[in-house]
């Protein structure tokens, strides 16, 4: 079963992508509320994915996803941000990462970029 | 609490003098009320103020504890008649609320302005409530000189 | 600063757009109709607005976003804490009524709510206007709503004695909802987006 760790500072954002997660068979390895407290747990967990969030309070989603890249160049790491905004996304995608989704999104969206990253999806 | 026919509210940034048998009341986060009583004359005042001292701009003085707080002691003995040697002044407010951009301390160097400026002015304080991270809800009797002092989620207290 | 008429109209259009985006996806995250239309925008007085707002002694629970970037803006978006457990029942999906007292799951849903709208509001000011705008992590307080109205105006207040405000209606089908959302742009902001499409002030 893959590893995801879910960082978002909302804990019902948290507590709903799990559900979400867990009834697609992925399994939620742990919970993180900033980027800081997301790089910690990334060291210590070693999850297959993250999902992050970008505005977040002390450090924000794309410093967590820096320091998380720098670590492992193979981390997966999808943005799931109410920001859709250009700037912020080609920030995410240069710093490496795997996904952007909108928030608020539909449960397949999440789903499938996660099965995309994991070259599960079908087609 | 009751609103009474003669309640006057004061707004943030404003000066309000009364007589009895009025009341004035206010709303404080981290803005500090301060109230001024002559007790003889039944006379008194509610400053609320936002910031500590005036920054060179042509804005409100009544917003700063400097100048405010000197035009407020001197208004209530000039134009209002109160006598300066009976004056008292009670304080509230200076609550902690949200993070706000580098402004985290606010409402106590408020707080801390105010006490200087009634120090140097010689007028005593007599009763205060400050700090927390709850609003203020209070209501100064001008003829008791009481302040009926409500923070949120907590029971109503005389001052 | 001053605003004139002809400015006003373009801030109205402005506010239109960003807030029709919000209500849009507040929708969206609650999966019922959600309505929140511009009923006006305004200069006022700080002092004659906040002794208004003072009268208003009502227990609400609000969310507090600051925006940073090329323009400022804060935002508020409050409701009576009984509100706060309808939005809780509606974005957990919950039968109405499920949520009975304030708790960690409607403080949650209200910080989301507001990282939501102030979120979509920033979009459209980005991609309409060529704003550059994000919101700060959102701030979750319970109070009076006159203080909470204080709170949004006071940054404002310090550098002007007037606030450009802006106000809204705000229905949630099904509900008797009563909610609250304020914009308080700094004013200059506004200058600086109308020089972007073109318009002088």
């Amino acid at each position: 079963m893959r590893k995801i760790l879910v960082v978002d500072d909302a804990k019902v954002i948290r507590m709903v992508i799990k559900q979400i997660l867990t009834r697609h068979g992925f399994h939620v390895a742990g919970e993180a509320g900033n980027g800081r407290e997301a790089f910690e747990r990334y060291k210590e967990l070693r999850p297959d994915a993250v999902t992050m969030d970008i505005i977040m309070p002390e450090v924000d989603g794309i410093q967590g996803l820096k320091e998380i890249m720098a670590f492992d160049k193979q981390a997966k790491v999808i943005m799931i941000s109410a920001i859709d905004q250009h700037d912020a996304l080609t920030d995410a995608i240069r710093h490496g990462a795997a996904d952007y989704v909108v928030k608020p999104f539909e449960d397949d969206r999440m789903v499938t970029a996660l099965k995309n990253i994991f070259g599960e999806a079908q087609s | 609490m009751n609103y009474t026919p003669n309640a006057i509210t004061v707004g943030v940034g404003d000066l309000k003098i009364t007589q009895a048998p009025n009341v004035l009341k206010t709303l404080l986060g981290s803005c500090i009320g301060i109230v001024l009583h002559d007790p003889v004359n039944k006379i008194g005042g509610l400053l609320h103020i936002m910031l500590p001292k005036k920054n060179g701009k042509d804005l409100k003085i009544t917003k700063y504890a400097d100048p405010g707080l000197p035009y407020f002691i001197s208004h209530m003995v000039t134009n209002a008649g109160a006598l300066r040697g009976t004056l008292y002044a009670k304080i509230f407010g200076g609550a902690k609320m949200f993070e706000t951009n580098g402004m985290i301390n606010i409402g106590e160097s408020n707080e801390l302005e105010v006490r200087r400026i009634l120090k140097e002015e010689g007028i005593k304080i007599v009763a205060s409530r400050t700090g927390g991270t709850k609003g203020y809800n209070i209501a100064f009797d001008t003829h008791t000189g009481d302040v009926t002092c409500r923070i949120f989620g907590e029971a109503i207290v005389i001052y | 600063m001053d605003i004139t008429k002809d400015d006003m109209k373009v801030v109205e259009i402005m506010s239109r757009l960003s807030i029709d985006r919000a209500s849009r996806a507040l929708s969206k995250i609650l999966r019922t109709g959600a309505k929140i239309s511009l009923s006006k925008v305004y200069t006022a007085d700080l002092s004659e607005t906040t002794a208004k707002m003072n009268d208003d002694l009502r227990e609400m629970t609000g969310v507090m976003v600051s925006f940073k970037g090329n323009v400022s803006c804060k935002l508020l978006f409050m409701m009576p804490v009984t509100g706060s457990f309808i939005l809780t029942d509606l974005f957990l999906r919950q039968p109405a009524g499920t949520t009975k007292e304030y708790n960690e799951f409607t403080e949650s849903v209200t910080q989301e709510l507001g990282n939501i709208l102030a979120s979509h509001i920033s979009n459209a000011l980005v991609s309409d206007f060529d704003a550059k705008l994000l919101p700060q992590p959102p701030q979750v307080h319970n109070d009076y709503a006159g203080v909470m109205f204080s709170n949004l105006v006071l940054e404002q207040g310090m550098t002007d004695d007037k606030l450009l405000l802006l106000e809204t209606q705000f229905e949630i089908c099904k509900t008797e909802l009563e909610c609250y959302l304020f914009l308080v742009p700094e004013m200059t902001s506004f200058g600086k987006l109308l020089d972007n499409i073109g318009v002088n002030v």
